[in-house]
């Protein structure tokens, strides 16, 4: 399953694709209870896992380049 | 308004994924008794953290999250297993359902979703994440499904006509219990999302027929 390229691709944006759902979705609902702090720890976590999706499709353009 | 707090225990390899959603399913109102990233800690964890409902990704770097399960249900039978997969695959479907978990999700499905999950499991039901019904209502999926025993038959028929698990316990002198047991087994041979879903595929597969419908193939 994992020899297949784009599968693997999938597979790797799922779980950071997952996240920076999760976190958006929170900060969309929230009506003023996070703190600051809780904040910009959901922005990062949201960041991180963008890097991440960023990371892996640059992996799979370089492998479908060479 | 009451709502019930699940205990619940997350195993993915996936670290930032296992911090995200333990904030996540904690904002959300449970309880979350602890994170693991791999088989060994994974079974450490639920026998020492007492969780009712462990999400287990099926990628894990010491081996299957469907070999898991099994272990896992080996240990804690009550435990209820949602696998939770980035892989809309049709045999790790079939294989992650026959392995006894109650909940199968997907990681393209919202937060929202999962957290259905979570409650549908905990409250004893199952989970089938809605994308993959094409692949349960396939054929080849349908050829796999084994066969209800007549006891399950005769409980699942009944729920058709809309008796309460009650009902049906009095009915044939059975606890309520061993009610709902069977029919979350039915539920799991059939790999229905939920008892409706269930008695729909068994009127479909012909495993069960109502009264209206055995008087007219009679009549």
């Amino acid at each position: 399953m994992a020899d297949d390229p784009l599968r693997q691709l999938v597979h790797d944006l799922r779980s950071p694709l997952a996240i920076i759902d999760g976190f958006a979705a929170l900060l969309a609902r929230d009506e003023g209870k996070l703190t600051p702090e809780q904040r910009k720890d959901y922005a990062v976590r949201i960041r991180t896992a963008a890097g991440e999706m960023r990371r892996a499709i640059d992996e799979a353009g370089r492998a479908a380049d060479s | 308004m009451f709502r019930r707090v699940t205990k619940l225990a997350v195993v993915d390899d996936h670290e930032a994924l296992r911090g995200g959603l333990e904030v996540l399913l904690t904002q959300a109102g449970h309880e979350v008794v602890g994170t693991a990233g791999n088989i060994a800690a994974a079974l450490d964890l639920v026998e020492h953290a007492d969780p009712e409902v462990a999400l287990v990704d099926i990628k894990l770097p010491d081996g299957s999250g469907i070999d898991l399960t099994r272990q896992l249900l080996a240990l804690r039978p009550d435990l209820a297993i949602v696998l939770y997969t980035g892989d809309a695959d049709a045999e790790l479907l079939y294989e992650g359902l026959d392995s006894g978990a109650r909940g199968y999700a997907l990681k393209a499905g919202s937060m929202e979703e999962l957290l259905a999950a979570i409650k549908q499991v905990a409250a004893g039901l199952s989970y089938v994440d809605p994308r993959l019904d094409r692949i349960l209502l396939s054929p080849r999926a349908t050829a796999r499904v084994p066969q209800l025993s007549p006891r399950e038959r005769e409980i699942i028929g009944l729920m058709a006509e809309g008796h309460t698990a009650e009902q049906i316990g009095d009915q044939i002198t059975v606890s309520v219990e061993t009610v709902r047991t069977h029919v979350r087994n039915v539920i799991r041979k059939l790999q229905a999302r939920n008892r409706v879903h269930a008695i729909a595929i068994a009127l479909e597969r012909g495993e069960i027929q109502l009264e209206q419908q055995q008087r007219s193939s009679h009549g």
